[in-house]
């Protein structure tokens, strides 16, 4: 059987004073893609760096495809790809000589690392711009580039250390894309991020990390199963109606504080819904929206570590 | 993958290589950077030929003669501070995090850094020298003594090269190691570079005399000029040649070490 994608078991990292990892315990099966989710200074950077061969951890246990961190960071470098949180790309070359330098840098032959500069170019939409100097660059295609350099060498595990902070949500969606593509032909992934979306679109597998350990780990769904059930939302359209539809609705309507929107736990999704309708109708209440919410990360993130998520305003309105 | 793994790691060789290779096209497609350390060494070798110059006397030798050697050594130093910032620049924006996550050699790389940055420096010396001939500077040592001259700069490069890569790991940011530069003030300033170390008061020749810039100075000075002006320095030749060789292998056996190991730690 194919080793565990990742395996820390309570994994620390003290910097001086700071307590940046407190136990770490986290198994992911091989072939998934992890997302590390957390707030800023949550312990992700510290946990991926760790990952990475970059920074020694001080105590526990931490392998990475089975290889052990700690005992033997040059051959886990022989299976890992990084991209980080900055685009670590020289500006003064052109995007084929920096992905030919990293080629070659990874064991790549001369011809080899032309090919596999020319194949990354082309797979990441950047063939075009591939002999322009990376300074002339925009943000997303220096991050677009800085994915590419961590993959002409083909590696086992890709590391992504929040690959689209500070991107517009047009390069984030571009680069999520080329996230996915690579995820579809079969290379394992780990991610930090501090966006629910990026964690809830490119994941099989989601760790909340918060003060350094993880608080809760499974599925997107499964997160989103400890932020309780669905909701049938209604808003009607005059006001003057809320309170009686608050109250044919039954003893588990709540009618919000703003007086015009009622809610009610749906045990039953859209069936939950069409009957709220037909009884609404029943009693003459004209509506001006009603719809069934999920819980989102958002809410698993809120009742997990008790702030909001970072929040993403064109994602949010694009999805 | 569209790409297959390769299926050995990149070799010590092609590490330094690549990292020479991609230093290269950053200077040369950064022209500011070459540009502004030559025009940095012309006005300063104008000024102190034509504006000090005058003030200067050294006994049997043209101000000018005596200068040259002095400002192409010296001037090296100021050049070295560009090395510290690019270094601290590439350790801040993740460039040696990806270096440092593959397969590859840290010593292969920081070598590649250092290889470059002493062609730089050994370019910049040699435009130096060549200013210097228009503005009337003539060797008059033997065709040995410039030969070995060079050979000495191309180790003091080296040297200095391994100082300032071992600064620019250390100091964080490009805007805090911006200024290393300076160091090139109070070294080249307190040494036989611009003016006869005799001329200073009695504590500061102690230390003007055997601090590795002067010593250095000294060797290129007798090497290219010959006879005239070993008369002017404090040490034989032979003593100036020796202790620039071993200032030079001792800063390298110190430096280079503590840069590799601190770019490993990151």
């Amino acid at each position: 059987m194919e080793p565990p994608l990742l395996e820390a078991v309570a994994l620390t990292k003290r910097y001086g004073e700071v307590d940046a990892l407190t136990g770490v315990d986290l198994i992911v099966p091989a072939g998934q893609v992890l997302a590390v989710l957390g707030p800023n200074g949550a312990g992700k950077t510290t946990l991926i760096r760790s990952i990475a061969t970059l920074t020694r951890p001080t105590s526990g246990l931490l392998n990475v495809a089975g290889i052990d961190v700690v005992a033997e960071p040059s051959r886990v470098r022989r299976v890992i790809g990084l991209a980080g949180q900055y685009a670590a790309v020289e500006p003064a070359m052109t995007g084929r000589e920096n992905l030919r330098m990293v080629a070659r840098l990874s064991g790549h032959g001369r011809r080899d690392a032309r090919s596999a500069a020319d194949a990354v170019l082309e797979q990441l939409d950047l063939a075009e711009v591939g002999d322009r100097l990376v300074r002339n660059y925009s943000g997303g295609m220096r991050r677009r580039l800085d994915l590419g350099s961590s993959l002409v060498g083909a590696p086992k595990v890709l590391l992504l250390d929040e690959p689209t902070t500070g991107l517009d949500p047009r390069s984030r969606n571009e680069l999520w894309s080329a996230i996915r593509e690579l995820v579809g032909r079969g290379t394992d992934v780990i991610l930090t991020t501090q966006y629910l979306e990026e964690a809830d679109r490119l994941a099989d597998r989601i760790a909340i990390i918060d003060g350094g350990r993880v608080v809760a780990q499974g599925s997107p769904a499964e997160l989103k199963g400890l932020a309780g059930e669905d909701v049938v939302e209604v808003r009607v359209r005059d006001d003057a109606d809320a309170h009686r539809a608050a109250g044919v609705l039954g003893s588990h309507a709540i009618l919000e504080p703003n007086g015009t929107g009622i809610s009610l736990p749906a045990t039953d999704g859209v069936q939950d819904l069409i009957r709220v309708i037909g009884v609404l109708q029943d009693a003459g209440i004209a509506l001006a929206d009603i719809g069934v919410r999920r819980p989102t990360l958002d809410d698993v993130f809120l009742a997990l570590t008790g702030r909001p998520a970072a929040t993403d305003v064109g994602v949010e309105a694009a999805a | 993958m569209s790409t297959l793994a390769p299926s050995t790691t990149a070799t010590a060789v092609t590490t330094t290589l690549e990292m020479v290779h991609r230093t290269g096209r950053q200077l040369a497609r950064t022209p500011q950077v070459p540009g502004i350390a030559v025009a940095q060494s012309v006005i300063f070798l104008l000024m102190f030929r034509y504006v000090f110059g005058g003030a200067i006397g050294v006994d049997g030798v043209p101000y000018v003669n005596f200068l040259v050697p002095g400002f192409v050594v010296g001037g090296m130093l100021f050049t070295a501070g560009g090395t510290a910032v690019a270094v601290a620049t590439d350790a801040a924006t993740g460039f040696n995090d990806r270096l440092r996550s593959m397969p590859i050699s840290g010593t292969a790389v920081l070598l590649g850094r250092a290889v470059a940055d002493m062609a730089l420096l050994l370019g910049v010396a040699v435009v130096t020298a060549a200013l210097g001939f228009a503005i009337g500077f003539r060797p008059s040592g033997s065709a040995g003594g410039v030969a070995l001259s060079i050979l000495l700069l191309v180790l003091y490069a080296w040297a200095i090269a391994s100082v300032f890569l071992w600064l620019g790991l250390v100091g964080g940011s490009a805007q805090a190691v911006q200024g290393l530069g300076i160091l090139g003030v109070p070294f080249s300033f307190l040494s036989s570079a611009f003016v006869p170390v005799q001329s200073m008061p009695a504590v500061l020749q102690v230390i003007a005399e055997y601090q590795p810039l002067t010593l250095m100075v000294d060797a290129v000075r007798g090497l290219v000029l010959g006879e005239p002006v070993t008369a002017t320095t404090a040490h034989s030749l032979t003593f100036s040649v020796v202790g620039s060789v071993l200032w030079s292998i001792g800063l390298l056996a110190v430096f280079f070490p503590l840069a590799v190991r601190r770019y490993r730690r990151g």
